[in-house]
């Protein structure tokens, strides 16, 4: 029996090898990504040791820091998506996921105080994270909002930073995991941040794209004389009409784009064509998800390629397949406002050490551009038009008293037996501009009745925060 | 018979010096990192273990004891991690492992050096069988639900509670090497052939079918899918090491493995088990929580691990019963993982060793079964921890939290030095 005795034990002692090799396995090879999932609980206990930073507004301003028990204080409730949650068993999103190494002090010792805290077994102390949020524009944002769905995002156009980001339902992040299934079943889907990931029909507002590749490309100008009698078109059997009424039988370009005309957004797209239409709205960084810190969804022309001449029309007036975010809307906005240059949207300004002689920064944010879109003799006539759609079209109801500001409204599609979805995109003040706003209202209506008037009170806060 | 002359096993002395590093290490890392003094209470059950393993040692050599010297000190160290595993998992319970490694540590002391000899189970080998069958039928009737599964696994008696199938696989062992030696010559006659086809020995047939039934109650009825597959796998190879005709192994195996098939389809619990081996990521907060929590806590260790008691093992549900492989791998890292299964290799080298020194075929069949179940029991609970496998309620042995089971593994280790001991006597007659 002995040789089988020994083959038993070379079959015993060669499955221990495979043992060994699964343990070395989930202990060397899968080990980094399985520590570094959100929903490890390891991550809080971290937490729990360290004390984590705080999370603060441009001007310093507390917007989150850690109670006693580890568990997160945010003052301001409307940054509940921007900020995010910390749940053991939900994970984490938000600035608390994308700065977590930060926060939690995990990226290694920051500095010598925090090496000395570490080789003494003492907590170490995670860093702040100021971010490029003003509270006030913030807070004008929210109360703007109300309690209607949709959202806000305020961009500081010099730098592209997010002054503001506000995202209806919100979530309270602050003790998630007892509402979670709640939270889940909402058929208003309160975990959709909607400002950075919420994708929607842009309606009219996509009209700055096609308008601006219609310019770029010498194809019409703000002058060119355009004839629609009947304020309605017929494309491949696809009925177009427009808003204004009475339609009026010839007037310019610039007239089509404030009072929003379909029939010659219809038209200028089938003249621009599909590829360099697909080409302008990429360069406004369309089909790519912005990287802002936190997570945004990237916006869509739509996939059915090549688009039909009826599809193709409704595209340029911003229907067909688009789906954009407010955020992707804003940065639309601003690259006219920076005479055509992108700018990539940013919301942490700087990662500040926590030491006992006081912050010392660690890393800070540059504005950084993401190229060119348009020429800035197109981006100035874009700005002619939208201050011509504030003064005599239909995002009159954004005007604010002293400044002069360029808007555009939307008014798109939702989901069949519902009211449209109202848009407003708007820049001020418009000779050299410092912010755009975007504004949408889920099931809103009418762009001009719904959206434009939450603008004003925004515009004014902002304006007012970056007039230092 | 046991010759009373002291012996000096001073081999023994030297390695279980060195084996019971890892729990005088484990404990004064506990105090440190615990805050508490190294006579504090809560440190009394590893000092226990210590001593009940010296005494052994003791004992042995008072007993003149002839057998293996490498198998207790392999014990010793498994034993030593297991009660500081246990005290840093859950430190109200280390007492209670203790009282029970204490027990087993007796009953082994007894088996290697009592005043009986082997052969006598050898001849009582169906009485064995019957005192099994008995545990079984007892257990059916009157199991007792201890951990709300719904299983009822245990047998509560005079206030204190026992796994049967912990007791169950000793009983098993012992009968098979009694019938396997005696029947072995009997199975490997050439078989009779009907119309041309081979048909094996009824004395093969009979423990084949009666097995698989056995382990088929086992499964179905009491819904241990872990002690079916260790019954069975051990049963096979025994049956091997005895016949050593691969093809037959094979053609049980296949049965086998058509039941485990038909299972995964007749019974929910086990096709669930299967599901999150295959796919933890289907449900981590509900049913797979267990499984993804272990992948975390041993991806946790890494390396080098967190440092005892410095590590999160009990994120894991029921770490200490289900998962004590993945609980050590956090805080001592793959070095104590690897250390850990080597430390099994080394007690399965050694069983294996004093099978291979019997010239007597009921001791060698004993001392092989031992190791076999212990290596498979091994393989079935870490193989389930690193997802190896669906994971099964098998318990590590020497290691895990468990009274019946750390008293079923001493035994084993008793009758092992037992069997080490008679053969080395006969050696020095011959």
């Amino acid at each position: 029996m002995a040789p089988q005795v020994r083959a038993l034990g070379t079959f015993v002692l060669a499955t221990f090898a495979v043992l060994a090799g699964f343990a070395g396995y989930w202990q060397a090879i899968a080990a980094p990504s399985l520590s570094a999932t959100p929903q490890n609980p390891r991550l809080f206990q971290d937490d729990r040791r360290a004390l984590r930073g705080r999370i603060l507004d441009w001007q310093g301003n507390v917007l989150v820091e850690s109670r006693p028990d580890g568990s997160r204080r945010l003052t301001v409730p409307s940054l509940g998506h921007v900020v995010g949650y910390r749940s053991a068993r939900y994970g984490t999103t938000g600035v608390e996921l994308a700065e977590d190494a930060a926060l939690s002090g995990t990226g290694g010792p920051l500095s010598m105080d925090d090496l000395l805290r570490q080789v003494a077994q003492l907590p170490g102390r995670g860093a702040d994270v100021r971010l490029t949020i003003d509270a006030g524009v913030q807070s004008a944002a929210a109360m703007a909002l109300g309690t209607a769905g949709g959202a806000i995002v305020v961009l500081d156009t010099r730098t592209g930073a997010v002054l503001a980001m506000a995202s209806n339902p919100v979530i309270d992040p602050d003790g998630i995991d007892a509402r979670w299934s709640a939270l889940l079943a909402d058929p208003a889907k309160p975990l959709v941040h909607r400002a950075a990931q919420g994708l929607y029909v842009p309606g009219s507002t996509f009209k700055l794209v096609t308008a601006a590749a219609g310019i770029d490309l010498g194809i019409v100008t703000p002058a060119t004389s355009v004839s629609d009698p009947t304020g309605e078109t017929v494309i491949d059997g696809f009925r177009i009409t427009d808003a204004e009424r009475p339609p009026r039988a010839t007037f310019d370009f610039a007239h089509g784009f404030a009072w929003s005309s379909n029939v010659v957004f219809a038209d200028l797209g089938l003249k621009i064509g599909e590829a360099r239409l697909r080409e302008y709205a990429a360069r406004f960084g369309i089909g790519t998800a912005l990287a802002l810190g936190i997570d945004t969804s990237s916006s869509s022309v739509g996939r059915t390629r090549p688009m039909s001449a009826s599809l193709l029309a409704s595209t340029a007036f911003g229907q067909g397949e688009l789906l954009l975010s407010p955020l992707q809307v804003a940065v639309v906005a601003a690259t006219i406002a920076r005479d055509g240059d992108v700018p990539r949207p940013w919301i942490v300004a700087e990662v500040l050490a926590r030491t006992d002689a006081g912050p010392r920064t660690l890393r800070r944010n540059e504005p950084t551009s993401l190229g060119r879109a348009v020429s800035a003799q197109t981006a100035g006539a874009m700005r002619a038009l939208m201050g011509l759609a504030v003064e005599d079209g239909f995002s009159k109801a954004a005007a604010v008293p002293g400044v002069r500001v360029g808007g555009k409204t939307g008014t798109a599609q939702s989901v069949p037996g519902q009211p449209d979805h109202a848009w407003f995109v708007g820049i001020a003040p418009l000779d050299a501009p410092r912010v755009a706003v975007v504004v949408l209202r889920e099931f809103g209506g009418w762009g001009s009745e719904a959206a434009a008037p939450l603008a004003k009170p925004v515009i004014q806060a902002s304006l007012q925060a970056t007039a230092r | 018979m046991v010759t009373w002359r002291m012996r000096g096993r001073w081999l023994e002395a030297l390695l279980l010096a060195v084996a019971l590093l890892p729990l005088f290490l484990g404990t004064a890392l506990l105090a440190v990192t615990w805050e508490r003094a190294l006579g504090d209470a809560r440190f009394w059950p590893a000092y226990a273990v210590a001593t009940a393993v010296g005494v052994v040692h003791l004992a042995l050599v008072i007993g003149g004891h002839r057998g293996d010297e490498v198998v207790l000190p392999a014990v010793a160290c498994l034993a030593g991690i297991g009660i500081v595993l246990v005290t840093r998992l859950v430190p109200d319970a280390a007492l209670r492992q203790s009282a029970w490694l204490a027990l087993g540590a007796i009953a082994a002391l007894v088996v290697a050096c009592g005043p009986w000899d082997t052969r006598r189970l050898e001849r009582f080998k169906y009485a064995v069988l019957v005192a099994g069958i008995g545990l079984v039928a007892v257990t059916l009737v009157a199991g007792r639900d201890l951990n709300g599964s719904g299983d009822r696994l245990w047998l509560g008696l005079f206030g204190y509670v026992f796994q049967p199938s912990e007791l169950l696989k000793v009983l098993l062992v012992v009968f098979l090497a009694g019938y396997l030696s005696e029947k072995r010559e009997v199975i490997l006659v050439a078989p009779a052939r009907v119309g041309g086809l081979p048909v094996p020995p009824l004395a093969y047939l009979v423990p084949v079918v009666a097995m698989w039934g056995g382990c088929l109650v086992v499964l179905v009825v009491q819904r241990d899918l872990g002690s079916a597959l260790l019954f069975y796998g051990t049963f096979l190879a025994m049956l091997y090491v005895a016949i050593g005709r691969v093809h037959y192994v094979l053609a049980s195996l296949a049965v086998f493995g058509m039941a485990a098939v038909a299972c995964y389809f007749l019974f929910a619990h086990v096709r669930l088990r299967v599901e999150v081996w295959l796919d933890p990521w289907i449900d981590p907060q509900g049913r797979s929580y267990q499984i993804v929590q272990a992948m975390y806590s041993m991806a946790s260790g890494g390396l080098a691990g967190r440092g005892l008691a410095n590590g999160y093992p009990l994120y894991v549900p029921a770490a200490h019963t289900d998962y004590p492989f993945v609980a050590f791998a956090e805080e001592a890292g793959l070095v104590g993982s690897l250390a850990l299964l080597l430390m099994y290799a080394i007690l399965v080298v050694a069983g294996l060793g004093v099978a291979l020194r019997a010239r007597d075929p009921y001791r060698q069949l004993l001392a092989t079964g031992v190791v076999a179940l212990i290596g498979f029991q091994v393989v079935t609970i870490i193989g389930g921890n690193v997802r190896l496998m669906p994971l099964t309620g098998v318990t590590l042995p020497f290691v895990s939290y468990g009274g019946s089971s750390m008293l079923a593994s001493w035994l084993m280790v008793g009758l092992l030095l037992r069997a080490s001991h008679e053969e080395a006597v006969a050696a020095a007659r011959a």
